[in-house]
């Protein structure tokens, strides 16, 4: 029989359909085997005589997913157990349950939890699949909710005395070394670090690839779950889910390149590029630039803006863009006829004009090179 | 200085792409008073007006690419011998030019010094 458990309320972009994406299942099957370990402690608190659990005390005892309720997402998780009627074990998974939303609610006040630390490693699994903004939140018993977000996670992570932790992230580098013989491989990060990663036979051809471009800058995109020290560093990936090679031009890529600029980065002179602005042009292009259309190069400018440019047959292209308004000074120049064309582009308009106006131009130059 | 001499230009490394150098590279900045520092490549060889110029630690370059006196005058360009800070050392002048100008100056000559390639390249590690 079935007896319901559990609904957490999971908030974020990925749940406003109020579907849950399967990613996400991983962290309950890592609550599920948590839920036993407390309960566990929690009987033999409750039976000081007891050395151990009685044989079959988790036995035909499982957490099944039954529904998906709105707002944004809620999981229905009930406790089923093989037998007909719950059994008499099932008030120690009561406590446990309380017990790590307990943990939640103190990590998330910035207390210590009461759940000792080996119990709370568990958090390394159950949380890890919540991006940034996102969270899980749960009723407390005094009706209070206790909200597990990244953040709420990690001070757990550090209550756990753990030495490290693993997280799920996508990073981007070079691959500056494959030990076959091993199967691994290294990806250098923009910063030198080097983070040595399991080869995997379905990424083998990409990954060589990649090696091979190391000199030319080839870039890939890993997503993975890496492991990361008490001080923040990641120190090598544990798993590799994706290898995705970028193209030279990928400009979300470029625009973080840009980002990592100081003021004074040319020849002491150059205003740095302002990073939310950066990023909001890097979705900026994301939703608007024509996807059949050329990628551009990328500069820097010492105004502290981007100058996207393009050679498209005898055409010089730039488009140099104030970041802080995201306002475009459009010029395109023919090189054998000196033919020049100008516009102003507003790239902010809400109606995509700036955006329409720029595809329509490259547009027609292309189609005129051809 | 003849019209083939060429005007040696260093290249910082936040204006290149996947190989492809901007026109920015080409042109002064803002706060250079509308002056283009080059080195008399007749004087001087790319690789020692490199070498010199990447010496002062506040100063990063790439390599070098070049225009021709020739090419600067074909855009109404002066070539100013300024000797200053180093014997070398001259200036193209865009004073004569407003910023819309100036930028289609500069897509030009970056197209003429793209097919002549890079002069001199630092090694890659």
């Amino acid at each position: 029989m079935n007896q319901e458990f559990l609904r957490p309320r999971l908030v974020g972009r990925r749940f406003d359909e109020h579907t849950l994406p399967l990613d996400i299942l991983k962290d309950f099957s890592a609550l599920e085997e948590m839920l036993i370990e407390v309960a566990k402690r929690q009987y033999l608190a409750a039976h000081p005589d007891r050395q151990r659990t009685p044989k079959g005390f988790t036995k035909g005892l499982e957490l099944h997913l039954t529904a998906v309720e709105e707002g944004s997402a809620i999981p229905v998780i009930a406790l089923a157990f093989a037998t007909l009627f719950p059994s008499a074990d099932a008030e120690y998974f009561d406590q446990a349950k309380g017990q790590i939303v307990e943990a939640i609610a103190a990590a998330e006040h910035e207390q210590q939890p009461a759940l000792p630390p080996e119990l709370l490693r568990y958090f390394d699994r159950f949380g890890r699949g919540l991006h940034d903004g996102e969270a899980m939140e749960f009723a407390r018993s005094n009706g209070q909710i206790a909200s597990l977000t990244p953040a709420t996670r990690e001070r757990l992570l550090r209550a756990s005395q753990a030495e490290s932790w693993t997280e799920e992230v996508t990073l981007k580098g070079r691959i500056p070394e494959v030990d076959q013989a091993d199967h691994s491989f290294e990806l250098e990060l923009r910063n030198g670090t080097k983070l040595k990663a399991p080869l995997l036979e379905a990424h083998r051809k990409t990954i060589l690839e990649a090696a091979v471009g190391y000199r030319t800058g080839v870039t890939v995109a890993i997503k993975g779950v890496i492991q990361r020290d008490r001080a923040d560093r990641p120190k090598c990936f544990e798993s590799v889910e994706h290898v995705t090679p970028l193209d030279p031009l990928d400009i979300e890529t470029r625009l973080e390149e840009l980002a990592q600029l100081q003021d004074g980065w040319l020849d002491g002179k150059g205003r740095a590029p302002d990073r939310a602005s950066l990023i909001r042009l890097t979705q900026a292009f994301d939703e608007r630039f024509g996807t059949d259309l050329p990628l551009p190069h990328l500069y820097p400018t010492p105004e502290g803006g981007v100058q996207a440019e393009w050679t498209l047959g005898s055409w010089e292209i730039s488009l140099e863009i104030t970041l802080s308004s995201l306002a475009a000074d459009y010029q395109t120049v023919h090189t054998a006829t000196g033919d020049t064309r100008e516009q102003t582009l507003l790239l902010a308009a809400e109606d995509g004009s700036g955006w329409a106006a720029l595809n329509e131009a490259l547009t027609q130059l292309q189609e005129a090179k051809a | 200085m003849t019209p083939d001499t060429l005007l040696l230009r260093q290249i910082h490394p936040s204006f290149v792409q996947d190989g492809r150098v901007t026109s920015q590279a080409f042109r002064p900045t803002p706060k250079d008073e509308f002056l283009l520092s080059v080195d008399d490549g007749d004087r001087v060889t790319a690789e020692a007006s490199w070498q010199r110029f990447i010496a002062n630690p506040a100063c990063k370059s790439v390599g070098v690419q070049a225009l021709s006196h020739t090419e600067c005058t074909a855009q109404a360009l002066t070539v100013i011998e300024d000797g200053n800070p180093h014997p070398e050392h001259c200036s193209v002048d865009f004073t004569a030019f407003d910023k819309k100008m100036i930028e289609k100056k500069s897509k030009l000559l970056r197209a003429q010094a793209e097919k002549r390639g890079w002069l001199f390249r630092e090694a890659v590690a």
